[in-house]
């Protein structure tokens, strides 16, 4: 069956057009304009009995509102034979004679265009919800191949075991994260990598497509990642030697590869060379903003540098504590000065708790964040020319995340390299289960100064930096020698514990409990873009 | 009108409520639309799981047992090296193919030239002499075959390698004389070495360089690559290019440590017309001005004093990047 | 206008206002999409769908409307929002509220 209506509207659309249809959907479903939500507000009601809710419906053929639950609309199309009726709240076509809403594709055209203009007219930045729908084909595809697997409770399907090549869990725990990374799963089990060079054999992002078939296929032998390696091996040369094990190190490279092989395929590349809109740049990819703020004039320079990962030192700080004091004046122009990040931790922090968590060392991941996001002095050894005042001068520095990525990925620094000394910190850093990142952004800046109160609430303020945990990637042993394993969760709160070829079930507190080097957290509400 | 909404709207908790039913029932009323729709279209019930399917996929609970219900496997699988064909233990595949691939320290300097030369396979024989003779130059107990269990255990971020070289007490000391000996005397042979000048200089235009002192592999990120200093950068172009390191610093050659050498560094390099012409001929803002995460930033807080002159010295070069960012950033 | 017989009409009235203001201002928009993300987060889209699959198969496929469904549903729809959903959305009701007061 096709969207083609019913043989009423049908003859409607070839007697009048579908006019009539774009006139009601865009003055009394979906308003554009100010004026007409205010026409709206004050015109919808049942001409019959004046309610507003009750299913209000239009008649297609002339002026009328009438409400479906007491039967008015009905009323009016039965006396007048005006059997055609829209739907106010969706833009549903009922037609009285078929005796049931009717969906064509013409008018459904029309329908979505009017309400992504009226999304954005009320100041909706993202695109609206719209339920997926297969094609044609899809249907056909649907119907021909009936039986289907679901990621449920109780199934182990998503679920694989993974062979170790010779000291190589270090690449089998990224894997593992990687394959219950929600969005990237659903990328790729919609069969959305486009490539080029399917023959070549060399794609990595090929590669990570049939490792998502094998890991969702129900299939329960373990699987022997060889080709992934010989592929990253290939692509990333300075991973390859098998002495080099640093699971944090073969994450970052396997992205840069699966990037580098994104871009390749898009064949656009070259249209905006700084940015990328590959599955991995929209997943991983978050905005750092650096402030740089003279001690001087107080001007802040500003600079934005995407990123993969956050690095978290544990160690305990030898940085001296920034000075809160001599904030006194802040220029105008400033994004971020230092007075700013009084406020950033506002109610629970006190300022000296602060200068003191700058000397211990943290215990939770907050505390690194903090840290991480900390006004950094940077002393009179690095005086740095100031673009405002002209002259060089000592400065603050500040880290803050100006755009925050889908998945999160913390690095603990538990390996430590100095001249002196090679050593791992064993400290245990607790992590939280959900994390709210709206304390480390940068401080939102507010685009007019009109109160615009109801304009200002975005509609995801509550949750929109709200991340959960989904994978921990974990380290056992010495700097010398040790064992990664891997934790990884699926279908709401059931974690897995993933030590190369063994997969046993975990309660969420073993995973919360467990020492942490890798720590993937995944946003919680997703825009529409 | 107006006058209806008072103040004491925000306490009727009733009122409140039944606005709220009315949006559930909307919603629940577009979902109507949605299901129905999808009734006519054919699709409704496409999603339907087989619940006999489902049930062998259950997830097993037992000691002893992973969670498909089976005892972990015992028996070696085998595996097809994609770079020589040939069939191998699994468990065994990773050090052959470091060998195979002519990569990593247990590499020949054949192994290397060959990769070079971009022939691919390796010759069977020679190979196997490898496999023989390379392993006793590991740790005894690495021997995979022996204990299995002993070999997972080996892992580390970055294992030490057992030259002594770390006697040295410097992270820098890469490119002294004494390492370079050190390397020999023990048998490793960095990657590196089997280049030419020609090969070296273009590495170093396009990646960091730094030579790792664990793994003697040259590192690939860009210049920008946070892990290394750009002291290291210097040090290793020095060590591998001589004379010409002169020609290669372009970004690399912040001073550090002295004040005055950065102010004449950063009002000298972007107007410098020689500095630009050599940076055309490099496209070297090509791989800086594209920033990759992986030269990830994030570990820009510490407090290596280095990396505060990097980052500063680089806020000009950045600048035009910067605004593009924000713009991109608004969009969204 | 002072004076109304009892408590259903002048509620009724007030409900039509806040409709009224609601719809003018696109708060109703937002918090249906707010709503609406809510909801299919916390499996309620899901729910109301098994559901409504057992109505369909109960009537057939070809036969059903949406009347059908709307009947059999919108009961089940307001039972099943989870009380954390509906605090936020009373939240976010008051506050439009109070704002509106002081126009």
């Amino acid at each position: 069956m096709s969207l083609v209506g019913c043989p009423h509207l049908s003859s409607f659309k070839a007697s009048k057009g579908t006019r009539p249809y774009r006139i009601i959907q865009s003055y009394f479903v979906y308003c554009c304009s100010p004026e007409n939500r205010k026409r709206k507000a004050t015109a919808c009601l049942c001409h019959i009995c004046g309610s507003h809710g009750e299913r209000l419906h239009s008649c297609l053929h002339c002026v009328f509102f009438g409400c479906y639950s007491r039967k008015h609309i009905q009323d009016h199309a039965k006396s007048k034979r005006h059997h055609l009726a829209v739907d106010l709240s969706y833009g549903a076509v009922m037609c009285f004679i078929c005796g049931d809403y009717v969906y064509d594709r013409d008018l459904e055209y029309i329908a979505r265009e009017v309400k992504t203009k009226a999304a954005k007219s009320i100041g909706m930045k993202h695109a609206l919800y719209c339920p997926w729908e297969p094609t044609q084909r899809e249907v056909e595809l649907l119907r021909k191949n009936p039986k289907r697997r679901k990621i449920t409770e109780n199934s182990t399907i998503g679920l694989r075991g993974l062979i170790n090549l010779g000291n190589t869990c270090f690449m089998n725990c990224i894997v593992q994260a990687l394959t219950h990374t929600p969005l990237l799963r659903d990328f790729f089990l919609s069969d959305k990598h486009n490539c080029e060079q399917k023959r070549s054999g060399q794609c990595l992002v090929c590669e990570m497509s049939r490792l998502f078939q094998e890991f969702y296929s129900g299939l329960r032998s373990v699987h022997i990642p060889y080709r992934l390696l010989h592929l990253v091996w290939t692509h990333a040369r300075h991973l390859a030697g098998y002495e080099q094990q640093d699971a944090h190190e073969f994450f970052i490279a396997a992205l840069d590869v699966l990037h580098r092989h994104c871009k390749g395929m898009n064949g656009n590349a070259n249209t905006n060379p700084n940015h990328c809109n590959c599955i991995i740049d929209q997943i991983f990819t978050g905005g750092l903003q650096s402030d740089v703020t003279c001690q001087n004039c107080h001007g802040v320079s500003t600079t934005i540098d995407p990123f993969w990962d956050i690095s978290l030192d544990l160690g305990p700080s030898n940085i001296t504590p920034t000075a809160t004091s001599n904030n006194s004046s802040t220029s105008n122009s400033s994004l971020t000065t230092i007075s700013d990040h009084g406020n950033l931790f506002n109610g629970d922090i006190s300022s000296s708790s602060l200068l003191s968590q700058a000397i211990e060392s943290p215990t939770s991941l907050l505390d690194c964040l903090r840290r991480f996001t900390k006004p950094e002095h940077l002393g009179s050894h690095a005086k740095i020319k100031c673009c405002k005042c002209q002259s060089y001068q000592e400065s603050t520095k500040q880290l803050t995340m100006k755009k925050l990525p889908i998945v999160a990925c913390f690095h603990l620094k538990r390996f430590e390299h100095s001249n002196k000394f090679r050593k791992k910190i064993s400290t245990y850093i607790s992590f939280p289960n959900e994390l709210d990142m709206t304390p480390f952004m940068s401080p939102y800046r507010r685009q007019n100064g009109l109160n615009n109160n109801i304009q200002e609430m975005d509609i995801f303020s509550t949750s929109e930096n709200k991340y959960t945990l989904f994978a921990v990637v974990n380290h056992i042993g010495t700097i010398d020698s040790g064992h990664y394993t891997c934790f990884v969760r699926q279908h709401k709160d059931q974690w897995f514990r993933c030590d190369d070829a063994v997969i046993t079930k975990v309660a969420q507190q073993n995973v919360l409990d467990s020492e942490g080097y890798l720590l993937f957290y995944h946003k919680q509400v997703l825009e529409y873009e | 009108m107006t006058s209806l909404v008072g103040s004491s709207l925000e306490n009727d908790a009733e009122l409140q409520e039944a606005v709220f039913f009315e949006l559930i029932d909307d919603l629940t009323l577009g979902l109507c639309f949605e299901f129905h729709r999808s009734c006519k279209t054919g699709s409704f019930f496409h999603d339907d799981v087989d619940e006999e399917t489902m049930k062998q996929y259950e997830i097993v609970e037992k000691t002893g047992l992973d969670v498909f219900g089976q005892v972990p496997l015992k028996k070696p699988v085998e595996c097809i090296c994609p770079n020589c064909n040939r069939t191998l233990t699994a468990s065994r595949f990773a050090p052959h193919l470091e060998k195979c691939m002519g990569m990593g320290r247990n590499s020949s300097r054949i192994a290397n030239r060959r990769l070079i030369a971009n022939s691919g396979k390796v010759d069977s024989e020679n190979d196997d002499e490898n496999e023989e003779t390379d392993w006793p130059l590991n740790d005894k107990k690495n021997y995979p075959s022996k204990k299995l269990k002993k070999e997972k255990m080996v892992n580390s971020p970055r294992r030490a390698t057992k030259s002594g070289k770390n006697k040295n007490g410097d992270t820098n000391s890469v490119h002294s004389e004494s390492s370079v000996v050190s390397y020999k005397s023990t048998g490793y042979l960095p990657g590196h070495e089997a280049l030419s000048m020609e090969e070296r200089k273009q590495l170093l235009m396009s990646t960091c360089g730094v030579i790792s002192e664990h793994t003697k592999k040259m590192c690939t990120r860009s210049h920008r690559c946070p892990q290394h200093s750009d002291e290291q950068r210097r040090s290793v172009r020095a060590y591998l290019l001589g004379g010409y390191h002169d020609a290669v610093r372009v970004r690399t050659d912040g001073n550090l440590g002295d004040n005055d050498d950065i102010h004449v560094d950063i009002d000298g390099y972007e107007d410098s017309e020689n500095a630009n012409s050599f940076r055309d001929v490099l496209h070297w803002e090509g791989s800086s001005a594209n920033p990759s995460p992986a030269d990830s930033n994030s570990t820009a807080s510490t407090s290596s004093t280095a990396k505060r002159y990097k980052k500063s010295k680089q806020q000009r070069h950045k600048k035009s990047k910067t605004s593009t960012l924000v713009q991109y950033d608004n969009e969204i | 206008m002072a004076d109304y017989p009892d408590r259903k009409v002048r509620d009724a009235q007030m409900r039509a206002t806040i409709n009224q203001k609601l719809v003018e201002t696109g708060e109703k928009e937002r918090l249906k999409e707010l709503l609406r993300t809510k909801l299919i987060e916390c499996g309620w889209r899901d729910q109301l769908k098994a559901y409504c699959k057992e109505v369909v198969r109960q009537k057939g496929l070809e036969h059903i409307t949406v009347d059908d469904l709307v009947a059999e549903i919108t009961p089940k729809g307001r039972a099943l929002v989870p009380d954390s959903v509906k605090k936020e959305l009373l939240q976010r009701i008051r506050t439009f509220l109070a704002q509106q007061s002081n126009i």
